[in-house]
């Protein structure tokens, strides 16, 4: 009999699985709909950065140059797919697999954390969002560009309803993350709603 | 020697659509970069017209596609609530797979909300009005049609006045 897979376990095996056509389902439209958005929260870069869940790569492109920065991803498919886009970063990426509830990091050890539509899909968001505050220096700031469930009637409901199906093959539409952040212990500096309430960036600082 | 005119036709007909896309994007990002204060400003409409337009064309597609869905289905004699309640996820279905193949140019799940938002009320509308009394195939596009532009228009209203920053 064979041992029931772990939550890490189930979310690596979806995002190897769809790791091969990830970019013709997502660089063309999503990438370029929300581009502007996230090259101006990731013209915030400085510092000591860890990128969560880099993906194949497609945020590389909207990061400032001469970044020095780590990225992890719990899929090592996903991972393969970026590295061309890896090494035509004029900067510095290092990357590493890695489940962010099991980071190995220690404690205050970047000054900032950006994710990029990774919190619909992290297995148990309010601990993924504590070892990121575990890993941030005091007063280290922490840049979401997130999809999260809305608050407003009917895009609640469509998207609870989209969540049952969404969440079969990748991420979870109704998410309250920004409320997942509070709850982790960071202090939200800013929020800003892109697409009705639901895409949204989300700056936030560990407390000095 | 018509195979190999296909394929060339094909083959003009593909650059021609790669052409007009790059052009709908220069359009775009012009668009970006010239209005800042429009586009990545506080409470405004998205201005870029590549997803103004698609995002209208997409709406009036998938509301004339559910509305004959729900026309060819249901027809007089039908409970009227039965039919509602019917076309509405079957409007919904359809708004998910006509949104799929065309999300990957307009992007994002999320962007997926209108569309199965369109193909309920035109599955629901048409279904419910081919219930009680007999309706033509191009009446029924219409209505679909109308569904479509009503939905995205809400859409663009309620995304003005929910965007922006909320500062702590």
């Amino acid at each position: 009999m064979t041992a029931a897979l772990t939550p890490a376990e189930i979310t690596r095996a979806k995002w190897d699985k769809l790791a091969p056509r990830f970019d013709s389902m997502a660089s063309l439209g999503a990438e370029k709909r929300w581009k502007p958005f996230k090259t101006k929260l990731f013209s915030n870069m400085q510092g000591k950065i860890l990128f969560l869940a880099l993906g194949t790569g497609l945020d590389i492109p909207f990061f400032p140059t001469g970044q020095d920065i780590t990225a992890i991803d719990i899929s090592p498919k996903m991972l393969e797919e970026a590295q061309e886009r890896i090494a035509a970063y004029d900067g510095s990426i290092s990357v590493e697999v890695m489940d962010v509830h099991a980071m190995p990091y220690a404690e205050a050890s970047f000054d900032q954390v950006f994710t990029s539509c990774t919190f619909c899909s992290v297995p148990d968001p309010v601990a993924g969002l504590k070892a990121l505050h575990r890993v941030l220096k005091p007063g280290g700031q922490l840049f979401m560009f997130e999809h999260t469930g809305s608050r407003h009637f009917p895009f609640r409901q469509m998207m609870d309803f989209m969540s049952i199906l969404s969440e079969k093959i990748g991420p979870a539409m109704n998410r309250d993350t920004v409320s997942n952040v509070k709850v982790a212990g960071f202090e939200i500096v800013e929020v800003e709603n892109v697409f009705l309430d639901v895409v949204k960036t989300i700056k936030a600082r560990k407390a000095a | 020697m018509r195979p190999r005119r296909g394929r060339r036709g094909m083959r003009c007909g593909i650059s021609a659509i790669g052409g007009a896309e790059r052009a709908i994007w220069t359009i775009a990002e012009f668009t970006v970069t010239n209005r800042p204060r429009s586009h990545l400003g506080t409470g405004t409409l998205d201005h870029r017209l590549y997803y103004v337009v698609g995002d209208f064309l997409v709406s009036l597609l998938i509301g004339v596609v559910a509305g004959l869905a729900a026309w060819a289905i249901v027809g007089p004699g039908w409970n009227m609530w039965a039919a509602m309640a019917l076309m509405m996820p079957l409007g919904m279905v359809i708004g998910m797979l006509i949104y799929f193949p065309l999300g990957s140019r307009l992007g994002a799940m999320e962007a997926m909300i209108p569309s199965m938002y369109t193909g309920m009320w035109a599955g629901m509308v048409v279904g419910m009005m081919s219930a009680m009394m007999p309706f033509s195939m191009r009446h029924a596009a219409e209505m679909g049609a109308a569904c479509g532009i009503a939905e995205i228009i809400f859409i663009w209203l309620a995304n003005s006045i929910l965007r922006g920053v909320t500062k702590a």
